[in-house]
């Protein structure tokens, strides 16, 4: 065992161990305790400097506004959107648009009388369907206009609460008629709806 | 001869005004009759021509009625891909591609007394194939509309991150 004792024997008296028989002299009230360690060879750990609260508030905070000024000019370019495909021209017809295109010859004047009068015919019976849809609407209009106007001279409070909006009213769903009635004990065939629309994630 | 048109009487001579503002408390109270603010009404269908007449004709027949049409759109569609099993087992036996086109009318200011007859005349006009729906306006039918903006999303999350808004 290697000792301060043994490497230098005139450190004898700084070791606290005391050999028998032997006899030092010093001058200290207190044992000298020396310890060899190994060589650190490093600083003293740097004491953290306590920040400002006020400085990390500003910190923040600008770190926040420059953030906002950047979604604010991103917000400004207003948003893209989604293409519709059922309005565009299909790619393929748009490359073989020069192939497609016709020459048109000149139109028979029988023709043209056909189609005059046939358009003649249409817009009115147009028209006829129009003004009956109209007519049926101001019909009940007016009716329901005199309803009310009779139910507030009857009493104000009925009005008010007959003028009220319908909280059961919307969400309001309905499907169009089918053309043939359900077929009887028809087994639907097993199957899966697989959503394939394109999502812009 | 007598100049009818130049011959004024005093109370001709008296200047005109017509009213072009009206004074903002008249209004103050609010409408009588109470009113849905925003309504969408949104038709869905597999057949495109079908769909678009039908939604071309609500959109008439709301002008017709005197209803405040605020905007009309369509959504992209939803594409489904539809395939049908063999008889008790999981084989695919056929594959359809069909789409769910979507068209949107939004009516503003729909009052009480006119919703329900204006919901009754668009059901009588339904075609066949065509889903109806009538619902107050949320954000959400716009947004999925637009493209999402990836760059924005992620200064919105890193807003997040950092704690909120800075309150002004």
């Amino acid at each position: 065992m290697i000792s301060l004792r043994n490497v230098l024997s005139s450190a004898n008296r700084f070791c606290t161990i005391k050999q028998t028989g032997e006899r030092y002299i010093t001058t200290a009230a207190a044992p000298l305790c020396f310890r060899l360690t190994q060589a650190v060879a490093g600083e003293p750990l740097k004491k953290k400097k306590k920040l400002d609260p006020m400085l990390v508030r500003h910190k923040e905070e600008r770190r926040k506004k420059k953030i906002e000024k950047a979604i604010r000019r991103l917000e400004k370019n207003a948003g893209q959107l989604k293409p519709l495909e059922e309005l565009e021209v299909p790619r393929t017809v748009l490359q073989e648009i020069e192939i497609r295109k016709r020459p048109t010859s000149p139109m028979l004047e029988e023709v043209e009388e056909e189609r005059a009068s046939l358009f003649k015919k249409w817009s009115k019976y147009k028209y006829q369907q129009h003004f009956t849809e109209v007519n049926m609407i101001e019909t009940i209009i007016a009716s329901r206009e005199r309803a009310l106007e009779e139910l507030r001279l009857e009493s104000e409070d009925l009005w008010f609460e007959a003028v009220q909006l319908d909280q059961t009213l919307l969400p309001f769903t309905a499907k169009g008629p089918v053309a043939t009635p359900p077929i009887k004990d028809y087994e639907s065939p097993d199957g899966e709806y697989i959503d394939k629309t394109p999502t812009w994630d | 001869a007598r100049c009818t048109h130049m011959a004024r009487s005093i109370s001709c001579s008296v200047q005109r005004y017509s009213i072009e503002t009206e004074p903002p408390y008249l209004d103050a109270g609010g409408p009588e009759i109470p009113e849905y603010s925003l309504v969408n009404v949104q038709m869905k269908g597999y057949d495109f021509t079908v769909l678009e007449h039908y939604g071309k004709w609500v959109h008439n027949t709301a002008l017709n009625m005197g209803l405040d049409v605020e905007d009309s759109w369509a959504t992209p569609c939803q594409k489904l891909l539809i395939q049908n099993y063999k008889h008790k087992t999981a084989k695919v036996e056929t594959e359809y591609n069909l789409q769910v086109y979507e068209r949107t009318v939004q009516l503003a200011d729909l009052t009480s007394v006119m919703a329900p007859l204006f919901i009754e005349v668009i059901q009588a006009g339904l075609p066949q194939g065509v889903k109806l729906t009538v619902q107050e306006h949320i954000p959400e039918h716009t947004q999925v509309r637009y493209i999402p903006d990836l760059e924005l999303r992620d200064l919105h999350k890193q807003l997040t991150d950092l704690g909120g808004p800075s309150k002004k």
